[in-house]
């Protein structure tokens, strides 16, 4: 039997089909989990947050238009839902994902990280450098580290990042090249 | 042209979406620019970092806690408009609604300062005629609507 396109089972999905459901959360809930996760450096909020997408997505199935790409508007209500959750009262008291506050995030991070560089046993551990990578892309300021997620982890061309970002092209790769010098301050490059 | 302008095309170059003439230009470039060609190589290093960064590993449970929690909203809708009558026709009237209250408004105010009239008049007369009718009907019968300022409820003079 034929496997059924995204674009299908979202219709689908808007008709109550409880197997649509089942099988988009199978196939996506992996990326959407992997987003947050980056996103919020939270796994528990990432939970919550992978949930709360798909209870919008059974919502908003209807709103979903034939020749739209339904990974930019997953991806948008994926970014607006993590914005919102990881921005509420109760998760702000333990992360704060305020712009203005990533500029002394980024150097106080940033000393960590070079400090943990000189270290040669750390350098060779594959494990702390994956969490140094993590780190300093949470670090990075909210529009980023957003940016830099859809891009490298999710792998959306520049156009659909700047449609999910609701912004133009040409900022998003500003953006792109601003997360990388600060990454590279992040990770002593 | 800034570095910075020059650092948004080495972006590009690196996914292969400059133009040849671009192309060339910014190799011109990072020939005499040691900035921007050190720039160039730490993005390649950049590049590498995040992407042999691993996947953060998903809970086991969780796409089964989505499938029933999100199944359960979706019966319990389901549930819901089966037993509950379709109120959509009320949307036809939603035009009338601001009509509908200002007549209701001015029936009550009506309704209400004919009740205060009343209550007023009773007071004064002691009889069941309100203002109104004194002021018409019972200025037929009474010689004036203001007959009841001069007279006591038993037609003497006060």
């Amino acid at each position: 039997m034929r496997s059924r396109s995204d674009e299908e089972l979202i219709q689908a999905l808007g008709n109550r089909d409880e197997n649509a459901l089942r099988t988009l959360v199978d196939r996506h809930t992996a990326s959407i989990y992997r987003f947050s996760v980056r996103y919020t450096g939270d796994e528990s909020l990432a939970q919550d947050i992978s949930q709360e997408v798909f209870l919008k997505l059974y919502r908003y199935a209807r709103r979903f238009k034939a020749g739209m790409s339904f990974k930019t508007w997953l991806f948008s209500i994926v970014r607006n839902t993590s914005i919102d959750m990881a921005r509420s009262y109760s998760y702000r008291k333990a992360r704060s994902l305020d712009a203005s506050n990533s500029t002394d995030l980024l150097e106080s991070e940033g000393q960590s990280l070079v400090h943990a560089a000189q270290n040669p046993e750390e350098s060779y551990s594959s494990k702390q450098t994956a969490d140094r990578v993590a780190s300093a892309v949470r670090s990075l300021p909210e529009k980023q580290r957003m940016a830099v997620i859809l891009k490298y982890y999710e792998e959306l061309p520049t156009k659909e990042i700047a449609e999910v970002m609701e912004t133009t092209v040409s900022s998003v790769e500003s953006l792109l090249v601003r997360a990388k010098r600060n990454l590279i301050k992040l990770l002593n490059l | 042209m800034s570095c910075r302008k020059w650092q948004v095309r080495i972006l590009r170059m690196r996914e292969a979406k400059l133009g040849q003439e671009d192309e060339a230009a910014l190799a011109r470039h990072l020939e005499g620019c040691a900035r921007c060609r050190g720039m160039a190589e730490k993005f390649s290093l950049v590049d590498k970092a995040l992407l042999q960064s691993p996947e953060p590993p998903m809970p086991p449970f969780l796409k089964k806690k989505i499938v029933s929690h999100v199944i359960g909203v979706m019966r319990e809708e389901s549930l819901g408009r089966r037993f509950l009558p379709s109120l959509g026709f009320l949307n036809y009237f939603r035009p009338m609604v601001p009509g509908v209250v200002l007549v209701f408004g001015i029936v009550l105010g009506i309704w209400t300062g004919l009740n205060l009239s009343h209550s007023i008049n009773s007071g004064f007369t002691g009889s069941s005629y309100d203002l109104l009718t004194q002021a018409g009907i019972g200025a037929r019968e009474r010689g004036s609507s203001l007959d009841f300022i001069w007279t006591d409820g038993n037609g003497g003079e006060r």
